[in-house]
């Protein structure tokens, strides 16, 4: 048996949490995508107004203009989230968790523990984490039982009756791209069971491969398995102050403090953290994130301390600071490079021409190459390097 | 004084005032020795690295991690290597990309697997890397005659073949690559998660496995 959970206005949730006052009003979250303010997420109160993720702002405004508008710091949701994930290693470790900003889900398989126990399990999970569950034997019709439930309800499928149950239900719960459910839509299909009424050599003729396995899901016929889950890695080094910090100077000197203490955790001669992020803490409760992505990693402090420097002068600073965290995720093993310093004695190389001439010599015709880069970066592979003959 | 005379006297000093060869080049194995591959969990499975003086095949499909696995233990060693390359599919610019100097690669492109082996013989002696990437399998007989030399030497003999049964007599060591899943970095693959298997060990037991990542913009380029 599957099991998917679904947190419903995860987002919403945790700025409520954050700001109870936000609690009195509808909340839309916005975020900013290049010069467009757009909606993240939105409470039910303003959902039930028109508002939808993804609309512009002003628009928003404009169908629902009691709402509080909280900038969202998405990466604080996916911490948040993933911490709920670490929550649920305690049930299984084949989870497979999938954040969405409306709803972040996350499949569940017990393996072979009886229904009955299956089921007392899930009951536990909706009460703790206040999160709609759907229980059947395949994903989709897990996912469907779930979005349709309530929060902190059990949707249980019974097993055999997964295409009877999700049938009623709507197209565009299916993992559509937009042109395909497009195409649905002038098709004139609008539920599941729509879909599965139809032939599935005619699904694969119009919509090809693609269309068929959402003709199989709609079937309820769905075989995908729930993967064992590894929790990224990541190391967080951070500092919160009493006194809220204005000084550009202490500032510094605590990012430099954070970098250094980031950095005892791994040994940078090994790995190196391909993505940094740091969170600032205003002493009225924003808070604000820098994310890079440097191109080689980060494997020292001082290359550190830049980054964090760099990121922290481009953020938006009105109010004096109350904590910083940096966090490195990402890990990845160093590359070997081959060290100029080290050349080989002159002997290692006499001896190895030698034997290259011999092997040239008894393999005449067979040619030797060394490679060389262009470097001009042309798309083409035989333009990004040529042969030149060895010796 | 530039910085590699520096340190070629700091060396030196070391050397005289402690012991013969108390600081030595890293990275060259001698017979016996590993060579790393460059990643540390297949390191810790082969327990240590590639072994010199034996012959070592992987066996794997493209993309499968199998050449890059190679490409990583060339990138790790300071000595002089070759490429052996009938099938003419050596990639000069992903070498690059794992951090392989081509100016200490010799890359050979014989007619014949045969000429191949002959030109490994040769080398052997005098290389610290011999890679040899065939789609077909190798003969016997002259398999047989290169590992006496190979068993002789330092140098460590990589063999990526594309199945079980390509594997050439005579492997101390075989491995099996494959591909688990793509790494994806916003909408662009970045890279890919490989497992390595032992098949096949004298030192290290079979069946025995470790996961590698492999990325591809690392050096800051991408595809």
């Amino acid at each position: 048996m599957i099991v998917c959970l679904r947190l419903p206005d995860f987002a919403v949730r945790l700025e409520r949490e954050r700001q109870p006052t936000l609690n009195n009003a509808p909340l839309l979250l916005s975020e900013q995508r290049g010069k467009r303010e757009l909606v993240y997420a939105v409470c039910d109160r303003a959902w039930k107004q028109g508002v939808r993720p993804g609309m512009r702002l002003p628009g928003a405004r404009a169908l629902c203009p009691t709402a509080n508008v909280v900038p969202a710091v998405e990466s604080r949701y996916r911490r948040s989230f993933r911490e709920d994930i670490r929550r649920l290693l305690d049930y299984t470790d084949r989870l497979e968790p999938e954040y969405r900003p409306l709803g972040p889900l996350c499949y569940l398989d017990f393996g072979s523990l009886r229904q009955e126990d299956i089921l007392q399990l899930c009951e536990d999970i909706a009460h703790r984490f206040e999160a709609q569950v759907g229980v059947s034997g395949g994903k989709f019709a897990a996912f469907v039982a779930a979005v349709t439930s309530k929060a902190g309800v059990v949707a249980s499928v019974p097993t055999g009756e997964e295409a009877a149950f999700i049938a009623p239900h709507p197209l565009t719960l299916l993992p559509t791209d937009r042109e395909t459910a497009r195409r649905f839509d002038l098709f004139g299909m609008k539920t599941l069971g729509q879909l599965a009424s139809l032939p599935s050599g005619g699904v694969l003729a119009q919509f090809g491969k693609t269309g068929l396995e959402l003709h199989r899901l709609a079937c309820g016929e769905d075989w995908r398995r729930v993967l064992p889950y590894l929790p990224p890695r990541l190391e967080c080094a951070g500092r919160a102050f009493e006194t809220p910090l204005e000084d550009r100077l202490q500032i510094e000197t605590a990012l430099m403090e954070a970098a250094e203490g980031v950095l005892t955790r791994f040994d940078p001669r090994c790995e190196v953290a391909r993505t940094l992020t740091l969170t600032v803490t205003f002493a009225d409760g924003l808070v604000v994130e820098d994310t890079r992505t440097p191109r080689d990693g980060v494997e020292s402090a001082a290359l550190l301390f830049r980054l964090l420097s760099d990121g922290f002068s481009r953020l938006p600073i009105h109010a004096p600071i109350a904590a910083l965290e940096v966090t490195l995720t990402d890990f990845a093993e160093v590359l070997p490079v081959q060290l100029a310093l080290f050349e080989p004695p002159a002997e290692d190389g006499e001896r190895f021409k030698l034997a290259l001439e011999a092997a040239a010599f008894r393999q005449e015709g067979t040619p030797f190459y060394h490679a060389v880069t262009s470097g001009d970066g042309g798309y083409l592979p035989e333009r990004q390097f040529r042969f030149e003959v060895a010796g | 004084m530039g910085d590699t005379k520096k340190l070629y006297k700091t060396i030196s000093d070391i050397n005289q005032r402690w012991d013969a060869d108390v600081v030595t080049r890293g990275a060259v194995a001698r017979n016996g020795a590993r060579l790393s591959t460059g990643f540390a969990a297949v390191d810790a499975l082969l327990d240590g690295g590639f072994p010199a003086g034996g012959l070592t095949a992987l066996v794997g499909k493209p993309t499968s991690g199998a050449t890059s696995l190679a490409l990583s233990a060339l990138a790790g060693t300071t000595g002089h290597a070759a490429a052996l390359d009938p099938a003419a599919r050596f990639d000069p610019v992903y070498a690059t990309r794992l951090g392989v100097d081509l100016a200490r690669l010799v890359i050979a492109r014989p007619d014949n697997l045969l000429g191949a082996l002959e030109i490994a013989r040769h080398l052997v002696r005098a290389a610290s890397l011999l890679l040899l990437d065939t789609p077909d399998p190798l003969p016997d007989e002259a398999v047989r005659r290169l590992l006496v030399d190979l068993r002789a030497s330092d140098c460590v003999l990589l063999v990526i073949v594309p199945q079980a049964d390509h594997v050439p007599v005579g492997a101390s060591l075989v491995l099996h690559a494959e591909r688990l899943l793509w790494l994806v970095d916003e909408e662009d693959v970045c890279g890919y998660r490989a497992r390595v298997t032992v098949l096949r060990g004298r030192i290290v037991p079979a069946e025995r496995a470790a996961e590698f990542e492999v990325y591809w913009g690392a050096r800051g380029d991408t595809l």
